[in-house]
């Protein structure tokens, strides 16, 4: 079975929501304490054995591309004054993989698959991949790429999907997966989109992590030239899976840790404020605080 | 004479935030879907100033992006049917004529002020840090403007603080004037509680008169080799009055360390109209406040 050492992260979206602190930059470069969320994902790719990190982009990203770059002049000034540490946490940003950027254009469709257009040139047949949604966050222990990983190199199915048990009031928000019955890897039928909580099959969500194998990205293809688009004129992750859940084996695997998304405002709070108080130099003064406020 | 212009030096390198601050300046840390120099620039067109000098570096090319225009962006917008999400942005640069100049020189605060002589000229002005603002009623600057053309003197703003942010601010040995309103002698910089002359602490706002320009000049470096603002004040106020104003109702909010960045973020987020509300919940919900 080939090594999985390639990750692609799909970053081209626009963060509207987050104006205008996105006027100039891409919302995945928007910080979580001192780290731009892209930072975090990438960790967690490379802390899973990942190699090659593929960004997949648009126009006006130029400060993404410049964080994982060297940045001469404020290494030297840095190196100057003695401050060992923070040139560590410098270098390490573009020492830690091989960056690759692609650029989405602007002939192709929106949607959450559309990435999954740009990178045939990058992956070799046959070659399993890791692919990342830039606002999905994992905490935990084990790297919820690797947890993926693991799955993938015993059971050798045609993709790995992250899933994660939802609350009612979220799941509509989410795709829900639907179990294959009388499998006992968790092998999926489907995976369904926006279904009320009366209806969901499971209260399994999917999120922003995957195994594919290049089946998932010849069926993008198909799709994208036969001009088979999902909701709203979109190319969808969802409905690839669907299509090929049909003949393959397709496993959704419940992830241990927490999986926090930072696509909205409110949920980029939530997200901030949680890994604050986690961080060892200021979680507790940070919860201190919190606790004076007297909310209640 | 009438302050109208302002200079918010953004130059420094934002070492706490790395490797954020690697490609984004620290000035830009968002304040929920605001920057934090945003904050800065809206409280001087508020009180009336229309002419802002931002003085950047090479690597902070994105604070002079971030207030220019972007026809390709504003269209895109347009057509998606969200402009209004940029319109405060828009708004300051109707109102107002920001300038940009690039700093070269040594490094230390006063280098900045010292690079916007030629904008400035001879008149009056007043400087704001781009990664700090003070939340006040009225607001700060307000406040402080009142007393520069009450008594025609250079202002800095000052704030009462506790024994250990001492260790953190330039604290001022002063003469009283009026209740709120005292003669600065000096400025020390962080004197920590034993030898602070007082619990006044200058706060990131120094209106001056032009006369500072030539001891910008005199004033000596560090032994890090950096030039400070608060040496030629302190120079100035041998010369000439220089008043330091306690603000009324004011609160500081720094995005300086992380610790306060976060603090001021969970500030305005309870603020915000739309998430505010599930924010609290959302808090109390886990126990966290």
């Amino acid at each position: 079975m080939k090594k999985i050492t390639k990750a692609v992260i799909a970053v081209a979206g626009y963060g509207t929501r987050f104006l205008p602190a996105t006027k100039n930059q891409p919302k995945e470069m928007l910080p979580i304490i001192d780290k731009p969320i892209v930072q975090y994902l990438v960790e967690e790719a490379v802390a899973s054995g990942i190699k090659d990190i593929i960004l997949v982009t648009r126009f006006g990203q130029s400060s993404l591309e410049n964080h994982f770059d060297t940045n001469m002049e404020l290494e030297i000034q840095l190196e100057k004054n003695g401050k060992k540490e923070a040139l560590e946490k410098v270098q390490r940003t573009y020492r830690m993989a091989n960056f690759i950027y692609i650029r989405q254009g602007r002939h192709l469709p929106y949607g959450n698959a559309t990435p999954l257009l740009c990178i045939h040139n990058v992956i070799n047949r046959d070659e399993p991949f890791v692919y990342m949604f830039g606002d999905d966050l994992v905490k935990g222990k084990i790297p919820c790429v690797k947890q993926l990983m693991n799955v993938y190199y015993k059971e050798n199915p045609a993709a790995v999907i992250a899933v994660q048990e939802t609350a009612k009031e979220e799941i509509e928000r989410y795709g829900v997966v639907k179990y294959k019955k009388g499998t006992k890897i968790n092998q999926i039928d489907q995976v369904l989109e926006k279904m009320p909580a009366s209806r969901a099959p499971s209260s399994m969500a999917q999120f922003g992590r995957f195994i594919f194998t290049p089946k998932v990205l010849r069926i993008a293809r198909e799709h994208f030239e036969s001009g088979k688009f999902g909701k709203d004129n979109e190319l969808w992750v969802a409905d690839l899976l669907n299509e090929l859940a049909k003949k393959e084996k397709v496993i959704a695997q419940p992830i241990k840790g927490k999986w926090m998304t930072t696509g909205d405002p409110l949920r980029y709070m939530k997200t901030m404020v949680e890994f604050a108080l986690d961080r060892e130099d200021i979680g507790a003064e940070f919860s201190k605080y919190l606790k004076e406020l007297n909310l209640s | 004479m009438k302050i109208r212009k302002a200079v918010i030096p953004a130059a420094g390198i934002g070492t706490r935030f790395l490797p954020w601050t690697k490609s984004m300046p620290k000035e830009m840390l968002p304040i929920v879907d605001k920057p934090v120099i945003q904050y800065v620039v809206e409280e001087c067109v508020n009180s009336g100033i229309k002419e802002i000098i931002i003085v950047y570096s090479q690597e902070k090319e994105a604070i002079k992006e971030y207030f220019s225009e972007n026809k390709k962006f504003e269209e895109k917008l347009k057509q998606q049917g969200k402009i209004d999400r940029i319109f405060s942005v828009q708004n300051l640069l109707k109102k107002a004529k920001i300038t940009f100049i690039l700093q070269t020189g040594p490094y230390g605060n006063a280098t900045p002020i010292l690079a916007s002589e030629k904008v400035i000229g001879k008149e009056p002005f007043a400087v704001l840090w781009g990664d700090q603002f003070i939340w006040a009623k009225p607001e700060r600057l307000k406040q402080c403007l009142s007393i520069f053309e009450k008594f025609k003197n250079p202002v800095i703003a000052g704030i009462r603080v506790g024994k250990i942010e001492t260790r953190n601010r330039g604290m001022c040995q002063t003469k009283p004037l009026t209740a709120r309103t005292h003669i600065l002698e000096k400025i020390w910089e962080k004197p920590g509680p034993e030898k602070a002359p007082s619990d006044l602490a200058a706060y990131g706002t120094y209106l001056l008169t032009p006369d500072i320009f030539p001891l910008l000049k005199k004033i000596k470096p560090t032994r890090d080799g950096e030039y400070w603002l608060v040496d030629a004040i302190n120079l100035l106020a041998r010369k000439r009055r220089v008043l330091v104003h306690e603000l009324s109702n004011a609160k500081l909010y720094d995005a300086g360390t992380k610790l306060n960045y976060h603090k001021t973020v969970i500030d305005f987020m309870f603020k915000d109209k739309e998430i505010g509300q599930k924010m609290k919940d959302y808090l109390k919900g886990k126990k966290l406040v």
